[in-house]
């Protein structure tokens, strides 16, 4: 069964739809890429997932929790624990300020979660190890790389035990030498079977990151398959524009 | 590295201060709420020689003919009389509230009084006297000032200031007694009309004044009770006739330079009405005392303001500085606590909230605190009263001007963390829910840390600013530091120094504080 199934997604903001009809599906263990031409609704069907955008139309189901359109009710418990499990990486990190490092991955796990604080300090040095910064852990975010705040980023979504990574252009923001520290950061976590779906707009990172690739212009899901595939011999014909545009 | 500092430092921090300002708030309050036995008399210290003022040899005691008379009141009635400090012009006030149980400091009778408060039989009688600045030859009388165009000062809610509102004088109105006759003398103003005994002991030693005429338009100074005191006014009443036949009202006189043919004390009850009296009255030559014979006459009247030392002034600013301090800091808190509920509730209350929050702000930011500390001290008792509450909104000045800062600066402090918190980006927000936070949680945890740090800054403006402020609370009756320094200057008349200790104080107060908020900021701006 997969672990994220999308049914005739759609959203309307306004007049104009955002999400049109949407159906995709994530395995469990998988790295899919959601590529396409920006304001092509990526961002926004990624939040979706996690429940931090509600759609209009359409059904979605996220490992065992059923999201029912906005129009339906959904108690805030189900929101949180999705979003729990479905964890959101942002492109500009989004850490938290006022805290250090270690307290930015010890947060959530302390006062969503109740676990005391020795333990969480001690999964979060794991993490922290796991990412390469745990000689970082007292720094506060400011006195961090763009990269080491994204490796940050992503310990403090691990610390939540998620069952997969929702990464929204986490390499963007990023000088092209500090990309590689969080790519590889990234296939380490998909060795060991985590799940992720990666929103970009950079071909390169989706053709080394991901194994499957969804296309997605105009709120449309223009094609699926094999990342190779896709992305070096598309079949659509929007798809080859886009990649003609990007390429360039 | 073990995760050793991983604990939040602002929130547990605040919590801790936050506990300990509440506590020292609920002490400070408790403590203004104590009341005593004795009967109150209400009265003002603040330059208010000869009938009761702080004895600049020592200024921890209270002198003054009112001062006597109040011990033998005492003697004779056979019950404690304990003093309290009150604004002159808020008496009267203060008696409708209760905050004293008599108000005795040089209250003429008046017909408006006489109908409003039970008055006694009068203690003093007292006359006008002109001054004008000695060897300025063209004021020679009140009609002089008229056609001359003069001003002439005198002190506000008096017979004097009535007197010269009826002849149409121009007239300048003051606060203490002390001023007038200082304006006078640096020619400010023109001419000082005021009771004689302010005159004997104010300008009569002041070589710059003289005496203009004789004194004129006597009046009886009487002790004022809320009309239900009955029993109360009658045993006054008793006490000064028994006073007066055994000589003792003549002793206390004699004592301040105040004795003259006028005093008929001790006779029938006064005659309702002090313009009834006979005008033939008003030009008895025998009252006018020669100022030169007052000067020359050293003890009480004259030169006390030599005798004054640091020693014993300095703990009485000291008291006032810390009731300025607790002051400030209850005001303050109710103001944070207050401003943060108004704030969220701007932001993220339903509609009809945001608009009360929104009419809070406009309201108490818009209107003055002096006004507002007014209302609460001197108006909810009247409304209290009118719609039988009791004593129920009868607040103690501390609690008023707690309530009343409280109130006013809470709507500074809303504006001030509603900008703080939209000012945390908005992804902070998805950040905090994407990781399964609540949205309260997202608040309390995320977004007001982040807040804090950015309205630190204003907020230590703020309570500088508020430590300032609380010198308007002198106004209902509560001595903080400024008050003080009123008071003890006008005694001693030691202006400059004096003013220069108090600035001392206030700047040793405010600059600990500011430099507790720099350090602060420092600490912080190594994250945000």
């Amino acid at each position: 069964m997969p672990i994220i199934e999308l049914v005739d997604v759609s959203i309307r903001l306004g007049g104009r739809v955002v999400l049109d009809k949407v159906c995709l599906t994530v395995e469990k263990g998988e790295t899919l890429a959601l590529v396409g031409p920006s304001g092509g609704g990526k961002s926004t069907l990624l939040r979706c997932i996690n429940g931090l955008v509600r759609f209009d139309a359409g059904s979605l189901r996220a490992d065992n929790y059923e999201l029912p359109p906005v129009s339906v009710q959904v108690p805030t418990s189900t929101l949180r624990a999705v979003r729990e499990k479905f964890s959101l990486i942002f492109q500009d990190f989004q850490l938290f300020p006022h805290l250090t490092v270690i307290e930015n991955v010890t947060e959530a796990p302390v006062f969503v979660r109740g676990v005391s604080k020795g333990e969480a300090g001690k999964t979060g040095m794991r993490l922290l190890e796991r990412v390469g910064m745990a000689d970082r852990a007292s720094a506060f975010p400011r006195e961090l790389s763009g990269g080491q705040k994204q490796r940050v980023a992503i310990a403090r979504a691990l610390a939540m035990d998620p069952v997969a990574l929702l990464c929204d252009e986490i390499t963007s923001a990023l000088d092209p030498e500090l990309k590689g520290e969080v790519l590889d950061v990234l296939s380490v976590l998909r060795r060991d079977g985590l799940t992720l779906v990666l929103v970009t707009h950079e071909i390169g990172f989706a053709r080394r990151a991901a194994d499957r690739v969804a296309v997605l212009s105009e709120g449309r899901i223009v094609e699926t398959g094999g990342a190779r595939e896709v992305l070096e011999s598309p079949r659509e014909e929007r798809t080859r524009r886009f990649l003609d545009r990007v390429m360039v | 590295m073990m995760p050793t500092q991983f604990k939040s430092p602002t929130v547990s921090q605040l919590s801790s201060v936050t506990r300990a300002v509440l506590v020292a708030i609920a002490m400070f309050l408790a403590a203004s709420a104590v009341s005593a036995a004795p009967l109150r008399w209400g009265a003002d210290a603040e330059g208010g020689a000869p009938y009761i003022f702080k004895d600049p040899k020592d200024p921890n005691r209270n002198i003054g003919f009112e001062v006597d008379l109040a011990e033998a009141l005492a003697r004779a009635i056979g019950e404690g009389i304990e003093f309290k400090q009150y604004e002159y012009k808020s008496l009267f006030l203060g008696l409708d509230r209760g905050d004293i149980d008599f108000a005795m400091n040089g209250l003429e009778l008046t017909p408006d009084r006489a109908d409003r408060f039970r008055l006694s039989v009068p203690y003093y009688f007292y006359a006008l006297q002109l001054v004008a600045r000695r060897g300025d030859g063209h004021i020679v009388s009140l009609d002089e000032c008229k056609k001359a165009n003069c001003t002439v000062g005198t002190l506000e809610e008096t017979a004097a200031q009535r007197l010269l509102t009826r002849r149409q004088i121009k007239t300048k109105l003051y606060d203490g007694q002390v001023e007038p006759y200082q304006d006078c003398a640096l020619q400010r103003i023109d001419a000082v009309l005021l009771d004689l005994p302010i005159a004997i002991y104010y300008a009569a030693q002041n070589p710059k004044l003289a005496f203009v005429g004789e004194p004129f338009d006597r009046g009886q100074y009487v002790i004022a009770f809320r009309k239900d005191r009955e029993e109360l006014a009658a045993r006054f009443d008793a006490a000064l006739g028994q006073l007066a036949r055994d000589g003792d009202l003549r002793r206390i006189y004699e004592k301040w330079k105040m004795w003259n043919d006028d005093q008929v004390l001790g006779a029938a009850p006064s005659p309702a009405v002090s313009a009834a009296m006979p005008p033939s009255l008003s030009s008895s030559p025998a009252a006018a005392p020669a100022p030169t014979s007052v000067a020359s006459s050293g003890d009480v009247t004259t030169d006390s303001a030599q005798q004054w030392t640091w020693r014993r002034t300095l703990p009485l600013l000291l008291d006032g500085a810390v009731v300025t301090v607790g002051l400030s800091v209850a005001s303050m808190t109710l103001a944070v606590i207050l401003g943060l509920l108004v704030a969220v509730a701007r932001l993220y209350g339903p509609g009809p909230v945001r608009l009360i929050a929104l009419g809070y702000v406009e309201f108490f930011r818009g209107i003055p605190v002096l006004l507002l500390l007014y209302f609460l001290y001197y108006g909810l008792p009247a409304i209290a009263e009118t719609y039988h509450l009791g004593t129920a909104l009868r607040l103690s000045p501390v609690q008023a001007a707690v309530l009343g800062f409280g109130l006013n600066y809470a709507a500074f402090e809303a504006e001030i963390y509603r900008a703080g918190v939209l000012s945390v980006p908005s992804g902070q927000w998805e950040a905090a829910e994407a990781l399964g936070m609540s949205r309260s949680l997202a608040f309390r945890r995320i977004i007001l840390p982040q807040a804090i740090r950015t309205v630190l800054p204003p907020m230590t403006n703020d309570f500088v600013a508020l430590f300032k402020d609380t010198s308007l609370v002198s106004i209902i009756a509560v001595v903080e530091l400024s008050k003080q320094y009123q008071i003890l200057s006008k005694s001693s008349m030691r202006y400059l120094e004096l003013g220069l200790l108090t600035a001392a104080i206030y700047l040793c107060m405010s600059m600990p504080l500011a430099a507790l908020a720099r350090r602060l900021e420092q600490r912080w701006s190594r994250g945000a």
